[in-house]
């Protein structure tokens, strides 16, 4: 039997299953999207056929070989998926969901490439698997769906628009595009990338208190009483606190792990009753000091090191610049 | 046997340079501001050449001057970040309302990275310079008055 013919034949004997887990995790991870009341997300779904794998499983190496030595287990792509949102901004409160119900065996953001000062790709991807207890109270061994993983994108509208465009013209076409048509290409990521900035402008500006997809009625706490917690801690007149400042602040907690005020409370620990007095310290020589910088400072102090573990950073020199701001401030608050 | 190079000190003026650079550590000013080779930043005020050349440590050359970047970057857990955010929020405080922004951390006033000397004085009528002006380190160092700096 020829490499094809075997390929052929083992995706034909697997697709089933790959069709059921397709099915398995569009009802799971749709019913979620529901449950969260993340109305404006869309997820879709497809598992891949059989040329598009032969295509892919039969790929050159460059030279002589195959990319894919095998191809039956390094390929990850049988069942992918897709949830498409509003703006680049939306993306947090999906991506805390997945973190929330799947084991997320890798997580790369596209959006960190290597060209940071350069528009293109921007999606958050996901390699994820079923949770045991899941699979047992789903019944999903019972019911043949293999205990594989899925492929999950989470992009906006508009990065969803520049990807399909860009890969149709970069990957589908007969000609290799020119520089002209790639410097153009990455001109309208550039343009996408500003219409996104500016729709969240607009948001704001509108006094949309989430700002972002709101995902408060899954147990999250939205822009405006983030803002209110923040200025109660510190003693702020109500109201005065801007809505970036507390929506950046929102978002920091969403990913230190924190969706409610309880776990908010929980994180800053003793720091919860000092925040008044912190302000204090920190507005003498920072007097634009906004409620929500002040209590994300106290997070720092509360959390240490933890706190930029919780975020995903894990650079050395963020840590000790984190240590030596703590220990800054705590001499400050000490001082006469 | 090879000459140990001097560091270049780019001399910014404006009056509310220094106060800020001695508030938050950092310049800030039309965006795509160039330096040059200078490794360090100076500041002419007041008919001085102030007595500190920070380090320049890093330069943003144009950043978006509003609240939602001050505050998004502020809250960020990339010291770089974090510190650029700060120093948006300071110039949004202190009132400035252009748009895009070069934004230039500094090493701070107290750092012993921050060479410190005695200030420079100008005593001619005209300005020094009214925009930014190139001079060695160990010049200023040696000057009392910018008649000393050459041209």
């Amino acid at each position: 039997m020829s490499r094809l013919e075997d390929l052929r034949a083992w995706f034909e004997e697997h697709a089933e299953g790959f069709r059921s887990l397709e099915a398995a995790f569009r009802d799971h991870l749709g019913q979620a999207i529901v449950a969260a009341r993340l109305d404006d997300a869309r997820l879709e779904t497809r598992t891949k056929d059989v040329e598009s794998f032969l295509v892919k499983a039969t790929k050159s190496d460059g030279r002589g070989g195959f990319k894919y030595a095998d191809p039956k287990t390094q390929l990850t792509d049988f069942v992918g998926a897709r949830v498409m949102v509003p703006l680049s901004a939306d993306v947090a409160p999906v991506a805390r969901l997945v973190q929330r119900l799947y084991v997320v065996e890798e997580m790369s953001d596209q959006r960190a490439g290597t060209l940071l000062d350069v528009p293109g790709y921007q999606s958050l991807h996901f390699l994820v698997r079923f949770r045991d207890e899941d699979r047992e109270a789903l019944g999903l061994a019972e019911r043949g769906v293999p205990d594989q993983p899925v492929e999950l994108q989470v992009r906006s509208i508009l990065q969803h628009a520049w990807a399909s465009l860009q890969h149709d013209l970069m990957y589908k076409g007969e000609r290799t595009p020119t520089d002209s048509v790639r410097r153009r290409l990455i001109a309208l990521a550039g343009l996408l990338e500003l219409a996104d900035n500016e729709f969240m402008s607009v948001r704001l500006a509108h006094g949309d208190s989430a700002g972002v997809l709101d995902d408060s009625h899954a147990g999250g706490f939205d822009v405006a009483g983030v803002g209110a917690w923040a200025e109660t801690l510190v003693g702020d007149e109500a109201g005065t606190e801007p809505a970036a400042w507390a929506a950046a602040l929102r978002g920091a907690l969403s990913e230190l792990g924190a969706t409610t005020a309880d776990e908010a409370d929980a994180l800053l620990g003793e720091w919860r009753t000092r925040c008044l007095e912190l302000a204090r310290s920190v507005r003498a020589a920072r007097p634009w000091a906004t409620a929500s910088y002040v209590v994300d400072l106290a997070l720092r102090l509360s959390l240490g090191a933890d706190y930029l573990a919780r975020r995903g950073v894990s650079d050395v020199a963020a840590i000790e610049a984190l240590d030596a701001e703590c220990d800054d401030v705590r001499r400050s608050m000490e001082a006469p | 046997m090879s000459a140990t190079k001097t560091e270049r000190v780019c001399v910014v003026a404006g009056a509310g340079a220094w106060p800020f650079y001695l508030a938050t550590g950092a310049w800030v000013g039309p965006e795509n501001r160039r330096f040059g080779d200078a490794s360090r930043l100076g500041f002419y005020s007041g008919r001085h050449i102030q007595g500190l050349a920070p380090r320049v440590l890093h330069v943003a050359a144009s950043l978006p001057l509003t609240h939602e970047d001050a505050a998004t970057r502020a809250l960020s857990g990339d010291p770089v970040e974090r510190r650029l955010g700060e120093v948006l929020a300071a110039a949004l405080h202190d009132g400035l309302t252009t748009p895009r922004v070069c934004v230039v951390l500094l090493s701070p006033p107290d750092d012993p990275d921050t060479a410190s000397f005695e200030p420079v004085s100008h005593d001619a009528d005209a300005a020094w310079t009214m925009f930014q002006r190139f001079v060695d380190l160990d010049r200023l160092r040696a000057a009392r008055t910018t008649a000393e700096l050459g041209s």
